[in-house]
């Protein structure tokens, strides 16, 4: 019964919970017991708070049997990457130095899931400080990937996506700077969607960039999104990039005709040098859509390695402005990968940091137009290659990882700095065995549309049921 | 760009003696962003202003709606 429970889809328990199937005890129960059978093998948590979440379940079982059914996360087990803070919790931030840091606020998400009676069974792994989209950290060790354990999650919210695939938890909160919502989940084969910029409150995250930071979702389907998206969007005096006007999301309005809707594929880059295997799961998942009324229009894309430098300008800049105090004091307590990444920032000059940032309203328009009045949706691989190998990233024992970060960050980086939203989502496996996503791109706003294009196409295919085939430890060494 | 400037400018940033062992490889990585990020040559107004982002998202989000 436990595993029935814990291969359900966030939408499903949410249901059977309004219906009575089942109680949240119940599924909070059979979250923790798969916890306890594959987090250590996967690596993807770095606190369970069992106790907690079971005292959160009672109280959520109670409110549901007197009818104060608070919305569709209510009584529903989650976890969030280990950087949203609460008063008086210390979060690691993927960091031995998050024990130096006592929060006085809680996250603007976490109270927003506490509102509606969603249910934390711990907080998950990420790495170090959020920079770098592999899911290695040398001080919390690797996170592994529920398909295949030598190969990596992604990252940077590497617990999340392997906690929601390896169905430890019905979804999570992530972050997303260059691809870290979007590169874990694709790589392990769920939902991720990279919210507008400003479409979710930063406050009480911790800041990895603020001009590329996004906050948002990962599920095991569109429709698990949309609800955690719903739950978490929303004006936040706390986070003045949440003002801009637009039209919030709606699940229940998923399925509507998409009769008529253009997605674009690039016709001039990205599916060139892409490996054959996802060369072809790209194709069979346009066809899908074209199956569901799409018309699929071949687009030019402006040039995006240009579009790519300036992020990495704005990144590094704003990552060496927030560590400059802390990496100059406790230089030794941060990893290799961490320290040299945020250490290229210091040698970026102020007019050229602020070229950068001067720059993205014209870039993003004449994206936009080049784009976005051809089609209304954008289809790119996640990744032109398969998932990496944990040994392929290795920086002690190789020089080649710069490159090999390169080329996992090509088709998710430059999309932060254009501000606009984003999903990753499966579309087929690797010969060896991995999950191989499709990222769609559109206008600013459009995660009503993007979600829609996901859920229809999971409506039709089947990639998203698969289950990675985990072995508990005793099952392996009796 | 000096790689030794920029060591003693990141040192001064810091307030704290950082070791730099890569500045020359740093310097040539910036160098290269320059060089990647093609900057327009046109002087920017105040409507390229950083703080106009969040009003060129809501109209890049109209852009080619109507063409539907």
């Amino acid at each position: 019964m436990n595993d029935e429970l814990s291969a359900m889809t966030l939408a499903q328990v949410s249901q059977g919970l309004e219906d009575g199937e089942f109680s949240s005890v119940e599924i909070t129960s059979a979250c923790l017991e798969r916890i306890e059978a594959f987090g250590p093998q996967l690596n993807c948590f770095v606190e369970v708070t069992a106790d907690a979440a079971m005292a959160q379940a009672t109280l959520a079982d109670d409110q549901l049997r007197g009818g104060h059914r608070k919305g569709a996360l209510h009584g529903i087990p989650l976890a969030e990457k280990d950087m949203f803070v609460r008063v008086g919790r210390r979060s690691s931030m993927g960091s031995k130095l998050g024990t130096k840091f006592m929060p006085t606020v809680t996250a603007t998400v976490l109270r927003s899931l506490d509102a509606v009676g969603a249910i934390s069974v711990g907080r998950l792994h990420m790495t170090e400080f959020a920079a770098g989209p592999t899911g290695q950290n040398e001080y919390l060790g690797s996170c592994r990937n529920p398909w295949n354990a030598d190969h990596i999650s992604g990252g940077s919210s590497s617990g999340s996506g392997s906690a929601v695939a390896a169905r430890m938890v019905y979804g999570s909160i992530g972050s997303d700077t260059g691809g870290s919502i979007r590169l874990p989940a694709g790589m392990c084969g769920v939902v991720g969607l990279k919210p507008t910029h400003g479409l979710v409150s930063r406050h009480g995250g911790m800041p990895r960039c603020w001009s590329l930071d996004v906050f948002g979702p990962i599920a095991r389907t569109a429709l698990d999104c949309a609800l955690l998206l719903e739950a978490i969007e929303g004006v936040d005096p706390d986070d003045p990039a949440t003002y801009a006007p637009h039209t919030s999301v709606r699940a229940s309005q998923l399925g509507g005709s998409l009769k008529g809707i253009r997605v674009g594929l690039p016709r001039n880059c990205f599916l060139s040098d892409a490996a054959p295997e996802i060369v072809h799961a790209l194709e069979e998942a346009l066809a899908a859509l074209r199956e569901l009324g799409c018309t699929v229009v071949p687009v030019d894309l402006p040039a995006t390695a240009p579009i790519y430098a300036l992020t990495q300008i704005v990144n590094k800049a704003e990552a060496a402005a927030l560590h400059a105090k802390w990496i100059g004091t406790y230089y030794d307590d941060y990893g290799l990968s961490a320290r040299s990444r945020i250490e290229a920032g210091f040698h970026i000059p102020a007019p050229l940091y602020l070229w950068a940032l001067a720059a993205r309203p014209k870039v993003l328009r004449a994206f936009a137009e080049a784009v976005f009045t051809r089609v209304d949706a954008l289809m790119l691989p996640l990744l032109t290659e398969p998932v990496p190998s944990i040994a392929e990233v290795d920086m002690t024992a190789s020089a080649d990882v710069p490159a090999v970060i390169n080329r996992i960050t090509r088709c998710t980086r430059w999309v932060s700095y254009l501000g606009l939203p984003a999903i990753a989502a499966p579309c087929g496996f690797s010969d060896g065995q991995l999950p191989i996503s499709f990222q769609l791109l559109g206008r600013p706003y459009a995660e009503q549309l993007l979600l829609d294009l996901v859920h229809q196409y999971q409506s039709v295919t089947a990639w998203h049921r698969r289950v990675p085939p985990l072995i508990a430890r005793q099952e392996v060494c009796p | 760009m000096n790689p030794e400037l920029i060591r003693l400018c990141a040192e001064a940033f810091y307030g704290h003696d950082v070791p730099m062992p890569r500045a020359t490889e740093l310097a040539e990585e910036v160098f290269r962003l320059v060089e990647g990020a093609q900057f327009d040559a046109a002087l920017p107004g105040f409507e390229d202003s950083p703080d106009r982002f969040l009003a060129a998202l809501l109209e890049a989000a109209q852009i080619g709606i109507a063409s539907r």
